[in-house]
């Protein structure tokens, strides 16, 4: 069974510099399909409808953060499955076990290379892929 | 996967690194009326979660916009805010957040243009 490529990212992320440069470098760079949501209640909403083929999901929010999110966005049916890539700047070796132990696929380190954050989450896609049809 | 940062792609983002750095000097003026009112052996709770918060996006982004120096300044005292939100402020802990706010203003006065250095 031939894999899926990677089409659309959901980036959940309250920074609007951080939403702006993540948009030009899913969307103009990486050629995907990208909508944005500027918190957890946002992205709750959204996701469900716009159906992401993964989630790129801050960590630090305010009001609902990554973590909880990522709990919320499993209750959901439509992205109870969807791979969900963590986006932070906490990054030490516990912290990432936890994020692993909470359900996320991987984890992008902040401040991310914008020409290569889409590389990066094909990268992550591919073997997530790869997992589910193995 | 080849790289597809074409011109376009990389005026788009040069663009935004600009709009950025032309409100750098915003950010900080924030920041530093956040940290004025924090002052004292204890920080005030009331203020600290806005200074933080101010502090910690700067912290975030300016790497990202490859603002460098910037990180570095505000990087640091995300680490003094957030020990303090955590009860944890360090003695002289005000006067190292003034050190580090110094540090801030420096690295972002050379990001503008020199007849608009302060």
């Amino acid at each position: 069974m031939t894999s899926r490529d990677l089409r659309r990212v959901l980036v959940v992320e309250d920074d609007p510099d951080i939403q702006a440069v993540a948009d030009v470098a899913l969307s103009w760079i990486g050629d995907l399909e990208v909508e944005v949501c500027g918190s957890a209640k946002d992205a709750l909403e959204k996701a469900p409808v716009f159906r992401p083929d993964l989630i790129l999901l801050d960590v630090m929010m305010p009001g609902m953060d990554g973590p909880q999110a990522l709990a919320a966005l499993r209750e959901i049916p439509e992205t109870r499955a969807t791979p969900v890539v963590f986006m932070t700047a906490r990054v030490q070796a516990h912290e990432l076990r936890r994020y692993k132990e909470l359900g996320a696929l991987d984890v992008i380190a902040k401040p991310f290379e914008p020409t290569e954050l889409a590389a990066q989450l094909r990268q992550m896609w591919a073997r997530f892929e790869t997992q589910a049809s193995g | 996967m080849k790289s597809r940062l074409t011109p376009d792609y990389q005026a788009q983002l040069e663009a935004l690194r600009r709009a950025y750095g032309e409100d750098l000097p915003r950010r900080v003026q924030a920041i530093e009326e956040a940290t004025a009112a924090l002052h004292g052996p204890v920080p005030r709770p009331e203020g600290l979660e806005v200074a933080y918060h101010l502090v910690h996006r700067l912290n975030g982004s300016a790497a990202i916009y490859g603002f460098e120096a910037v990180r570095r300044a505000a990087a640091e005292l995300d680490r003094i805010l957030a020990q303090a939100m955590e009860g944890r402020a360090a003695d002289g802990w005000d006067a190292k957040l003034a050190v580090h706010l110094e540090e801030l203003r420096r690295a972002v006065s050379v990001t503008r243009p020199k007849g608009e250095q302060g």
